[in-house]
């Protein structure tokens, strides 16, 4: 099994959990997500249409550390086009990350995601560093609906990730479904894991 | 003879609100959205315009990529203050029809 610090494995997760990094004015976001090793869970309110403002954690399972602080996702631009959308996010990140039971040091995290979809595909690409260790991520989503649902439907959506990080690559297929507020993921981890993804806008 | 004259246009002066009980063509508002093609990104777009006090009910319409607005009886809403509403929950307006 590849052996991922905490907190790059962290922005990996991240990077692949954001569906939603900014809501509507006023609105809530909730998002968890579990791997093998690591657990993530992200709050996150939108005064405008423009931003959010919220909390991430992580903890790693396998390393016995964490990470705990305050996002902030900025939506620089957005495309609005008859029959397709097409966004980019700037995000930034800041807290505390565990190197041991005793001891928290100051972390941050910056990056940029963008994305385009439309009724039948999605695509998104996200890069991330960490100015703790300099390291940067990378990883891109690719996506198809098999059907095309109608609104209020139970919509499903097929896709794959590629989840680069120095010399690793990882694939991993995932399905969505969503359904009103609600959004579910389930994928197959590089290592033969399940993972989890569980998202709600309130 | 003149007082039942009198009450019966009374009378039918207060019922006129009950008649016309129907909701007027003007209460009805469609909007021709660009950027919806998510249903779980449009949810927002329809709380949004829910939460707006002259708002009785909206719709989305994935499809067409219309929202079809409902006002509140005698609530009114230029097209300026829809155009916002849509702006600031995210999306752009590609145009308004009223009555429909």
């Amino acid at each position: 099994m590849r052996k991922y610090s905490l907190v790059i494995l962290g922005l990996v997760l991240s990077v692949s959990s954001e569906a939603r990094p900014v809501s509507y004015p006023g609105g809530w976001v909730s998002m968890v997500q579990y791997r093998p090793d690591v657990y993530q869970a992200h709050a996150h309110y939108s005064p405008t249409a423009r931003y959010s403002w919220g909390y991430m954690g992580i903890q790693s399972t396998h390393t016995q550390t964490s990470f705990h602080g305050v996002q902030f996702h900025y939506l620089a631009k957005r495309w609005n086009r008859p029959n397709s959308q097409a966004n980019v996010y700037a995000m930034t990140a800041a807290g505390g990350q565990s190197t041991s039971r005793a001891r928290y040091d100051l972390a941050s995290i910056h990056g940029v995601s963008m994305d385009w979809e439309n009724r039948r595909y999605f695509t998104r690409y996200t890069a991330r560093v960490h100015t703790h260790d300099g390291e940067a991520q990378h990883a891109g989503r690719v996506g198809i609906a098999p059907y095309i649902g109608d609104y209020g439907d139970l919509h499903t959506w097929l896709m794959l990730q590629v989840e680069a990080m120095g010399q690793d690559t990882a694939i991993v297929p995932v399905i969505r479904w969503f359904r009103s507020m609600h959004l579910v993921e389930l994928g197959v981890h590089p290592n033969g894991g399940l993972l989890f993804n569980w998202m709600m806008v309130l | 003879m003149k007082k039942l004259v009198l009450y019966g246009v009374v009378l039918m002066v207060c019922l006129v609100p009950v008649w016309g009980a129907d909701v007027s063509p003007n209460a009805r508002i469609a909007v021709d959205v660009n950027g919806l093609v998510c249903d779980f990104c449009a949810r927002s777009l329809e709380k949004f315009l829910g939460k707006q006090p002259a708002v009785a009910d909206v719709s989305v319409d994935l499809t067409d990529r219309v929202i079809h607005i409902e006002l509140v009886p005698g609530e009114m809403v230029d097209d300026d203050r829809l155009t916002q509403w849509v702006t600031d929950a995210g999306y752009a307006v590609q145009g308004i029809r009223h009555g429909e």
